[in-house]
């Protein structure tokens, strides 16, 4: 390829690119240039969303030749999925797609300003040889895909979120809150979800193993929502995570954290309900503290009953040195215990019902038998089927664990 | 292809999947297109749901339990043996043991058996199509509980013909599609001794299998009937067929009722364990049928629009789906699959109506 060449495809992308708005048809249009330009078979082009955990979107897709391996739109979604998610590009001369079929494929990240904003997936025959100036224009390009789809993003508003740069920068911070690595401990399934319904909810959830080898469990709500609630969410954490190195018993955490955010918080007209519970998975017993949040759920397998585990306590910033309170449970075999934000109970429906606690109690009841991550999976339907097509007005989160 | 229920589909629509009557006579061939006289005829019979071409969802590969020739003779010998009860109790046994037998070789051989298909056999054949179903579900509940051959053989034939009684009693009381009346009801529940009657008097015939016919009726906390059995008594073959036979009466429709989802039905099985059933049939039934099987149609939560192509054993709410629309509605052009099971920040979060 001539330099002359190299420069006519670069001017042509982007100059679809600068047209202030990109919408999905210059999209496709750039992906069928892109083929073009640099003789590639197929070419796509993914959006990475940010809130509700790390997904990803396909923006466009171009087959430049016809009769591809049917499997490849489906490594395409994979190699978009580590591109995203690893954040640096991947090449493979020769990757496997179909029966006996070999491609060249480049996938790489696109970054704006360190954030991987979406992916490009080149593929070429096997033939190809991917020089290096192959590899420099993709790379050039690239930066220019990043800016475009970041306009796209912001000028557009996928789902009808309008992405302000001040949300976003607040969702970046609230889906690095969510824990990275679920804690494996013994004797226990575990699994937690949560569905956004804005771009920064003030929910919170947060599950650790202490220096004891207990599980922390932390979940709490920001009243106030916007940049501010998901700011003092990261401060909650950061308080919670610190106390609990310190001390042991949840009632000394929550003091901790009250001793600490009460001089900033009583001035403001936000308040942050916080629950801290400790397991220890040994003797099964849970031990739990509460600053004005809903109380956890325990459905109990064997016997069908359940009951809330309600414990006194006013919301962090509330009174200064408070006292919190100290409670705990023994629980058995097949128990099933269920932290969660009002948002579950109050999943509203057309008919204006919420979803209550009667219908998430039945959800449990109904597959006790199964473990964390399906029940957790189950939840999420029957409050999906529940909500239809209505607007889900708050963040719905939650938190479960079953005693195996 | 997908599921569509018999009162949304429309003239014009292309069946992608024959459907059969009671005989195994072929009702209505697969890539036929339908027309308004062809859905009369259907509803007439009392077909519930059509598996029709759909472009849009592609094709989707479901292979069954056991194959169709399997299935059709077993509906076949089902069919002539209760049709001959009444004149003829011989029943020939060397028939059905042998239907059994490939059943059972059939399933032994599929290594990850999980039940996929949904529901399209016709109402009014309703009894045979049920048995063979209730015989199937029993048997891969059967060999997940680690049963061997002969006891299997014996569970298989049991639960073909746990109904058999039904034979014997008047029409009005079988095709109601309204609660039964008090006394209708004590009819009804006679099934179960007369069923018991007719097989303990046949030549070969194993006792134990004849109790499923008296016994599969019976509840784990002792209110069931006809004796008011309790845990550990109840037979054990009819502590399966208890399971599958409700099962497939609410995922079919049964007696006029609205059918439920796989999930639904499984959901209501799971919260009678220990009321109505047997927990450890339950809990080893529960991973033999796909909850949410192959072409269900349903969103994510990243708003897209998805079918279902592919079902895990060890992953029951986490199948594989083609994405067909992107969160905006658009069409997705071609189609990509994702695994959920491999992509846990993706989840399910509705069904969407099969009509749509
Ligand atoms: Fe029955």
């Amino acid at each position: 390829m001539t330099r002359t060449e190299e420069t006519e495809i670069l001017y042509q992308v982007c100059s679809l690119l600068l047209q202030a708005q990109a919408d999905e048809q210059a999209f496709t249009e750039i992906t069928c240039r892109l083929c073009s330009g640099l003789g590639a078979s197929c070419c796509s082009l993914w959006l990475a969303r940010s809130g509700g955990g790390r997904s990803q979107e396909r923006l466009a897709i171009y087959q430049a030749v016809k009769d591809l391996p049917s499997e490849l739109v489906n490594l395409d979604f994979t190699v978009a999925k580590q591109a995203i998610e690893q954040g640096q590009s991947l090449v493979w001369q020769k990757l496997r797609v179909g029966e006996n079929q070999e491609m060249l494929l480049i996938a790489s990240p696109l970054l704006r300003q360190a954030q991987v904003v979406g992916a490009v997936c080149l593929w070429f025959a096997p033939d190809t040889h991917a020089g290096n100036v192959t590899l420099m224009l993709v790379h050039q390009i690239i930066r220019n895909l990043a800016q475009g789809i970041y306009n796209y993003t912001y000028h557009s508003g996928v789902n009808g979120r309008s992405l302000s740069k001040e949300l976003e920068m607040a969702a970046h911070i609230q889906t690095g809150l969510l824990p990275e690595k679920i804690p494996d401990i013994r004797g226990i399934s575990l699994a937690m979800r949560s569905l956004m319904a804005h771009e920064v909810g003030g929910d919170y959830l947060d599950l650790f193993q202490t220096p004891n080898k207990l599980l922390g469990i932390a979940v709490g709500d920001v009243m106030g929502k916007g940049i501010p609630a998901a700011l003092w969410m990261a401060m909650t954490r950061v308080a919670l995570r610190t106390a609990a190195r310190t001390f042991s018993q949840p009632d000394a955490v929550l003091e901790e954290v009250n001793r600490g955010l009460y001089p900033d918080l009583a001035g403001q007209s936000i308040f942050v309900t916080l629950q801290y519970a400790l397991y220890e998975p040994v003797k099964k017993i849970l031990f739990l503290a509460n600053a004005g949040h809903l109380p956890p759920l325990i459905y109990h397998g064997r016997t069908g009953q359940f009951e809330l585990l309600k414990v006194k306590g006013i919301y962090i910033g509330g009174l200064e040195n408070y006292k919190f309170k100290l409670a705990g449970v023994q629980l058995k075999e097949s128990d099933i215990v269920l932290f969660y934000s009002d948002g579950v109970t109050e999943a509203v429906n057309a008919e204006g019902q919420q979803f209550g606690l009667r219908k998430v109690v039945d959800v449990l009841e109904k597959n006790a038998l199964f473990s964390a991550a399906e029940i957790a999976d189950k939840l999420i339907i029957h409050l999906g089927q529940h909500i239809g097509d209505t607007r889900q007005r708050d963040d719905i989160s939650f938190l479960l664990f079953k005693v195996e | 292809m997908r599921a569509v229920p018999i009162d949304k589909v429309r003239a014009g629509m292309q069946v992608s999947r024959a459907v059969y009557g009671a005989s195994g006579e072929t009702l209505l061939a697969a890539g036929v297109t339908l027309t308004p006289r062809y859905i009369q005829r259907l509803q007439e019979l009392g077909v519930l749901a059509l598996y029709i071409h759909d472009e849009e969802v592609g094709d989707l590969e479901i292979n069954d339990v056991v194959s169709e020739k399997t299935r059709l003779q077993a509906l076949k010998i089902t069919k002539e043996a209760m049709d001959n009860i009444r004149l003829n109790p011989d029943l020939e046994l060397a028939k059905v043991n042998s239907v059994v037998n490939d059943i059972v070789e059939e399933l032994l051989s599929n290594k990850d058996i999980i039940v996929n298909l949904v529901d399209i056999r016709a109402m009014n054949d309703y009894t045979f199509g049920h048995s063979v179903n209730v015989a199937i579900l029993s048997l891969i509940t059967g060999i997940a509980m680690g049963y061997e051959r002969e006891k299997l053989c014996k569970l298989g034939t049991g639960a073909l013909f746990h109904d058999i009684g039904n034979t014997l009693l008047p029409e009005n009381v079988l095709n109601q599609d309204r609660p039964l009346t008090g006394e209708e009801e004590n009819l009804y529940q006679r099934h179960t001794v007369l069923g018991f009657e007719v097989l303990r008097k046949l030549e070969n015939f194993s006792l134990s299998v004849a109790h499923v016919a008296l016994q599969h009726h019976e509840r784990y906390d002792g209110t069931g009937y006809p004796r008011q059995l309790q845990k550990g008594a109840i037979n054990e073959f009819a502590r399966i067929v208890a399971v599958t036979d409700l099962y497939d009466k609410l995922t079919s429709g049964w007696g006029g009722q609205p059918r439920c989802l796989p999930f639904q039905a499984l959901e209501l099985i799971i919260a009678n364990r220990e009321k109505f059933f047997h927990p450890d049939v339950v809990e080893n039934f529960m991973n033999t049928v796909a909850v949410f099987p192959i072409g269900t149609l349903i969103m994510l939560n990243t708003q897209e629009k998805g079918v279902v192509v592919q079902t895990y054993k060890e992953y029951p709410t986490r199948p594989r789906v083609r994405v067909l629309a992107d969160s905006g509605g658009k069409r997705m052009v071609p189609p990509y699959e994702l695994d959920l099971a491999l992509n846990p920040n993706c989840c399910i979060v509705r069904i969407l109506d099969e009509g749509n």
